[in-house]
């Protein structure tokens, strides 16, 4: 949406009428209300707030004077002040989060509530959509969340939270039911009268699936005729005190913690060397991929497939951000839980099924966005992956180098031959209608739409691994 | 069910003891807030006990186990 000029007011920021996110030069700026403003000049000078963001908890936010350009085109649109804060590399959304990373976004939101409530602040929202990620380091990006705390009040989020973190990670825990299809296809998260219905009689033994699903579900459908009977007066809320909240708080904080992944040790094992070459094949493929990696320096690289990161870790040599999407879970959890350990990663794991990506999608279609409108990489990695997207997915191989052109990226990319033993095993099942996937095709393809700059051969012809570049 | 009952007897008794709303943009839900103060009573008495436990503790000088910032409660698994 465009408002004056170069001033961009973001789509997906609307509902809290008390700010509104604008992008103007490479740079995120927030429009605040009075009462947001009056919040925003307390809660900056308090200690705990200034250390949650000189750790990088929270966004590094400044508030702009009111003569910056871009702070008086914003104050015209009627908003009390402007805040300035640090650029996200590139946003990302809970359903395409590893089970590790929506756990320690759930903590991290934890531990933000608990702080703010020792110093007498609370969040207003518990939206997983508040935190994103600078490599694999979570960070809070909803300035505007926080507010007084009202003694007597409760915890207004509780439930959001419940719907956004808990639910998904006690179905995915408990019962190994993938939360991504559902974070994906209903943005408010797992309602608890829905979720109640996935777990068995026996979880209800487990305290946590007791209390926050099943009674939380009952005790949601016991008042749900407040709707029905058109009540429209606010009913008397219970008085809670500040133990309360925080003991809450502090009880989901432990649960969540515990939280894990069924089987966690067979699959970390399974994922520990999987790969089909010989050590030979293996370094030349390597290589080949970090001589064209050093020719500059890049600064957005996608490593599409990109299975447990091993070249997204050479990438992350050469270039200022790497994107590392894979459809496979547990080779992007196993990636993040490497990249953890770094003090400060640049490499950004993310789950899609790649015949799938992320669409738009949203109020209007635009709340959240697609992956190409995010930001476009200067290179794309596609590493062993064009016989998944042929032959598994069905993607004709004309439409899916097209997609790949659309980037207008360079590409270094690998075509696993029908002979390698990988192919032969996706065709295992099928009838052969992939007469066309051939080398000779994939290049005529190629050299349409791109300029091929270098080639090897690798497991002695069976994959071939190129340098394209786009055709102007 | 018995805990469910037990559940509704407290519900029904923090009724009594309301006072008015004050909410965000988003809805907190009419049967999450009662939620949210069954979770809180069972969670406050935990913390209280767990402050005087440590209280006494620090007392007769003694560090208490895995001391930290997350004082358990009792509403854990």
């Amino acid at each position: 949406m465009n408002i004056c000029g170069e001033l961009e007011a973001d789509t997906g920021s609307f509902r809290d009428r008390n700010n509104r996110v604008y992008y103007a030069e490479r740079k995120v700026l927030r429009g605040v209300s009075e009462a947001a403003l009056k919040n925003w000049s307390k809660i900056s000078g308090q200690q705990f707030f200034k250390k949650m963001m000189e750790n990088g908890d929270l966004i590094p936010t400044k508030l702009l004077p009111a003569t910056d350009r871009n702070a008086l085109t914003i104050l015209k649109e009627g908003w009390a002040g402007v805040l300035q804060h640090q650029k996200i590399p590139f946003i990302s959304y809970p359903y395409e989060w590893t089970f590790g990373m929506l756990k320690d976004s759930a903590l991290l939101h934890l531990d933000i509530l608990e702080r703010s409530l020792k110093s007498g602040w609370i969040l207003k929202d518990a939206t997983a959509y508040n935190v994103q990620w600078i490599g694999t380091k979570p960070t809070f990006i909803d300035i505007i969340s926080f507010e007084p705390y009202k003694e007597g009040n409760p915890w207004g989020g509780y439930r959001q939270f419940c719907m956004m973190f808990l639910i998904p990670l006690l179905l995915k825990a408990y019962r190994d039911v993938d939360y991504i299809p559902l974070l994906r296809s209903d943005l408010e998260g797992i309602d608890p009268v829905q979720a109640v219905k996935i777990f068995p009689k026996s979880s209800l033994f487990r305290k946590a699936v007791f209390l926050h699903i099943f009674l939380h579900a009952k005790l949601q459908m016991a008042f749900s005729d407040d709707k029905a009977s058109k009540q429209t007066e606010p009913r008397k809320a219970i008085r809670h005190s500040k133990a309360m909240v925080l003991g809450t708080i502090q009880g989901l904080h432990r649960i969540v913690q515990r939280l894990d992944l069924q089987n966690k040790e067979t699959i970390w094992r399974n994922y520990a060397d999987c790969h089909s070459y010989d050590e030979d094949s293996y370094g030349q493929k390597q290589a080949f991929v970090r001589k064209h990696l050093q020719s500059t320096r890049w600064k957005l690289v996608w490593d599409i497939g990109c299975n447990t990161g091993t070249f997204s870790q050479i990438c992350s040599e050469f270039s200022d951000y790497v994107i590392s999407i894979d459809g496979d879970q547990y080779a992007i959890e196993a990636l993040y839980q490497k990249q953890k350990q770094k003090a400060k990663g640049n490499i950004l794991p993310l789950i899609m099924d790649l015949s799938n990506l992320s669409p738009n999608q949203g109020w209007l279609g635009q709340e959240r966005k697609d992956l190409e409108s995010r930001g476009q990489p200067e290179l794309l990695l596609c590493l062993a992956l064009i016989h998944h997207m042929v032959i598994s997915a069905n993607i004709p191989m004309r439409d899916y180098l097209g997609w790949i052109r659309q980037m207008n990226a360079a590409v270094i990319i690998e075509f696993v031959g029908p002979g390698d033993e990988m192919t032969k095993v996706l065709l295992k099942n099928k009838v052969n209608q992939y007469t066309d996937y051939t080398k000779e095709n994939f290049e005529q393809i190629a050299r349409e739409r791109f300029l091929m700059v270098d080639s090897c051969p690798l497991k002695g012809g069976d994959r071939e691994v190129y340098f394209l570049k786009p055709k102007s | 069910m018995k805990q469910y009952r037990i559940a509704c007897l407290v519900v029904l008794f923090l009724l009594v003891f309301s006072v008015d709303s004050s909410y965000a943009y988003i809805d907190p839900g009419s049967g999450s807030i009662i939620m949210t103060a069954l979770l809180g009573i069972i969670a406050a008495a935990g913390y209280t006990i767990r402050m005087y436990v440590h209280k006494i503790k620090m007392f007769f000088g003694k560090k208490p186990d895995g001391e930290s910032d997350h004082q358990p409660g009792a509403n854990d698994e």
